[in-house]
């Protein structure tokens, strides 16, 4: 079957399934694109047209329980994949549980959906900890709770979640954040045991303070992680199991109104980031700089231009190479 | 405020534009073997990281020889998979590379030498069997080394259609197998059907059953029509000499051309040959030989081509320029994977362990098997 048709055939099959609970809403996204890449002809074009979609299902099944399903699919995959299945139990106020394949709390880019995420790509720092398994979905039991303004009493967030995954790891992750007028502070750690025939313990720890108010978000966060890729590279032959890797980012960025007859909004972002993949090691290091443009036409509608500098030294280029760097313009329409 | 975010930003592209785009790892230099330059979306990869036990198949792009290859790759292998270094099956949209559509990169878990699926092809196929097509490549994930990988073809369809041969079924043998019906042994556990589309394993009970009962001289016309005795006892005994560890209960494809015809035999996976903890000089143990044994004709036909393999192909004049030619090929890779030479492995040291394994067998292996 056509690839392209898998999407609409889901969400007609799936359409009259939700219809039998009582409310559902649908949430999501759809973007197109380019993307302008800086790499070798001989790895690519050096520009791609792209268009991809989420769509999400949020089921109230009764006013305690609640389901969601979470389909993406793109024109670089070329297929629709079945993302997340998660159930959410709110029985308590302040103390939820979720369960299901759920991304972990770690860092602030797994707090935020893709779609409300300022920059088109996930930061490098946020990619590299995802590579070492941190920020990455999970089957897991999450017990956690958001805060909100009526818990003046409480200002907290919290959330403790336990996972196991299909390559012999298990562990958990906590994460917990002090909300304070504008500024939110969180601190991250996440234990992962690993299995498999070179088993080892990997520990990693991430702080943020975050300044929230209207329209406006910096935030400022630091992550020191085992760099357990290094780590199974070392193992083999009993290197050196205690590798670190380490990083720091700062994102600014603030919404103008412009009530415009086309353009409601514009919205500059920057980011800079600083990644050493071996903290002993800082000669070898990767640093970003993003700056952004989302144009809003409406809360929902926003044109985004990226682009995304990496200058990276390793020890195949000693000199800073700007390999893999990256410009996007990009149309989303979030629903 | 927007005018210092535009000064800023034309400061930035400025700095960023002087930097150079090349990239120096030298793995992109590699000529001798393919270069696979894989790329796989994040997400798509931190998921294939999470389910190498669950067969999540992951897009991926593949660029070999400034061609482009879309596909799809999953975990591959039973040993591999709980290591560091594990192996990939990739299935191509379109295209194909080096004939295959459909392939392993396999690790080779078991042999840090890279040369024993070299060797073993080579000796099988001056044998007389039909063996996976196999080359090497280097293999690179989002930039990122990922080390020398052989490329196998898969025993599916498309290996028969490529060399003309009708194929009626395909049984594979899984880990530790019992040929034998005694103490209850369930097929199931031990057998898998890959071709064709019904999974019940008729045909191989019934060659099973015959195993079992027919009487050691009623073999040869009667448990004739259920498995190729030639072709068996050919394999056991080149398996028993190249020291295939895994040959005698793992890594044995049977196959049959029509209904009628008896199981012929596709030796696989190669990694466990020239193995040093495989002691054996006679022949490997398992169900089959033991019974076949029992009648004269097959222990005469055993004993020729043992005699025959070692005698004209398992030699240090056969295998050591194979040997020399292969480290040639795919030293540079090898230096770079990490789990290899970076590793500390080293490939001359390596042959050279394989090269005296070889001389040493051929000194203990006798002539011929005792009857």
């Amino acid at each position: 079957m056509k690839k392209s048709v898998q999407f609409l055939l889901i969400i007609f099959i799936l359409t009259p399934v939700f219809k039998l609970f009582s409310q559902v809403e649908f949430t999501g996204y759809g973007s197109t694109g380019i993307r302008l890449f800086e790499r070798p002809i001989a790895i690519g074009a050096s520009q791609e047209v792209y268009f991809e979609g989420k769509f999400q299902a949020e089921i109230k099944v009764n006013k305690d329980i609640e389901a969601q399903l979470d389909f993406r699919g793109s024109s670089d995959d070329e297929n629709v994949t079945l993302r997340e299945f998660s159930a959410k139990f709110e029985y308590w106020e302040r103390m939820k549980i979720e369960v299901g394949n759920i991304k972990q709390p770690f860092g602030l880019e797994q707090m935020i959906n893709n779609e409300d995420l300022e920059l088109v790509e996930e930061s490098f720092i946020h990619n590299r900890v995802s590579d070492f398994g941190y920020a990455a979905r999970s089957v897991s039991i999450m017990v956690y709770s958001k805060y909100k303004e009526e818990y003046k009493t409480f200002p907290f967030s919290y959330y403790f979640s336990f996972f196991k995954n299909n390559s012999f790891t298990s562990g958990l992750y906590t994460r917990l954040s002090y909300h304070q007028n504008n500024f939110i502070y969180s601190l991250n750690y996440a234990y992962h045991s690993i299995g498999g025939n070179y088993p080892f313990k990997a520990n990693a720890v991430c702080g943020d303070i975050t300044f929230n108010p209207k329209d406006i978000r910096i935030s400022i966060e630091v992550f020191y992680v085992k760099n357990t890729e290094a780590v199974l590279e070392n193992i083999v032959l009993n290197g050196d199991e205690n590798i670190y890797a380490a990083g720091a980012k700062l994102l600014a960025a603030k919404i103008f109104d412009i009530d415009g007859k086309f353009v409601k909004g514009l919205e500059p972002v920057l980011l800079f980031g600083y990644f050493v993949p071996d903290y002993d090691d800082k000669d070898f290091h990767t640093l970003q700089f993003v700056p952004g443009f989302n144009i809003y036409f409406h809360d929902d509608v926003r044109l985004r231009l990226n682009y995304s500098g990496l200058m990276t030294k390793n020890r195949f280029n000693t000199e800073y190479s700007s390999l893999n760097s990256l410009g996007t313009v990009e149309l989303q329409v979030r629903f | 405020m927007i005018k210092i975010y535009v000064s800023l930003l034309i400061i930035i592209i400025f700095f960023s534009s002087g930097c150079d785009v090349t990239d120096n790892n030298p793995a992109n230099d590699i000529k001798s073997i393919y270069l696979f330059d894989a790329y796989i979306r994040q997400e798509n990869l931190s998921n294939l990281l999470s389910n190498k036990l669950a067969d999540y198949s992951a897009p991926i792009k593949i660029f070999v020889d400034d061609k482009e290859f879309k596909g799809t790759t999953e975990a591959q292998g039973s040993g591999s998979r709980y290591l560091p270094k594990w192996s990939f099956e990739i299935e191509l949209d379109e295209g194909r590379i080096r004939s295959l559509n459909n392939f392993n990169l396999s690790a080779q878990v078991g042999d840090p030498s890279m040369l024993r699926t070299t060797l073993a092809s080579y000796i099988y196929k001056e044998m007389g069997f039909e063996v996976f097509d196999s080359d090497f490549a280097f293999l690179k994930i989002n930039g990122k080394n990922k080390g020398l990988y052989y490329i196998i073809e898969r025993i599916e369809e498309d290996f028969f259609q490529r060399r003309g041969i009708p194929v009626f079924e395909v049984i594979k043998t899984l880990f530790d197998a019992k040929f034998t019906f005694n103490n209850g042994t369930n097929l199931y556990e031990f057998f898998e059907k890959e071709i064709n589309e019904n999974e019940n394993l008729f045909h191989f009970e019934n060659f099973i059953y015959a195993l079992d009962t027919i009487k050691p001289e009623n073999i040869y016309p009667d448990l004739g029509k259920f498995l190729d005795l030639n072709t068996y006892l050919k394999y056991h005994a080149v398996s028993t000499i190249i020291a295939a560890k895994d040959g005698f209960r793992n890594n044995i494809i049977f196959y049959k051309k029509n209904p009628e015809s008896p199981y012929e035999i596709i030796p696989w996976d190669f990694d466990a040959t020239f193995n040093p903890s495989f002691k054996e000089t006679f022949y490997g143990n398992n169900e089959i030989i033991k019974k076949l044994l029992l009648n004269n004709t097959c222990n005469l036909i055993y004993s020729y081509y043992y005699t025959f393999c070692i005698e004209n192909i398992f030699t240090e004049s056969n295998l050591f320029p194979l040997i020399d030619e292969t480290v040639k090929k795919i030293k540079s890779g090898y230096e770079l994977d990490p789990y290899l030479g970076e590793a500390g492995y080293n490939l001359d040291i390596e042959a050279d362990k394989l090269k005296s394994f070889i001389s040493e067998r051929r000194e203990i292996l006798p002539g011929k098997p005792p009857n």
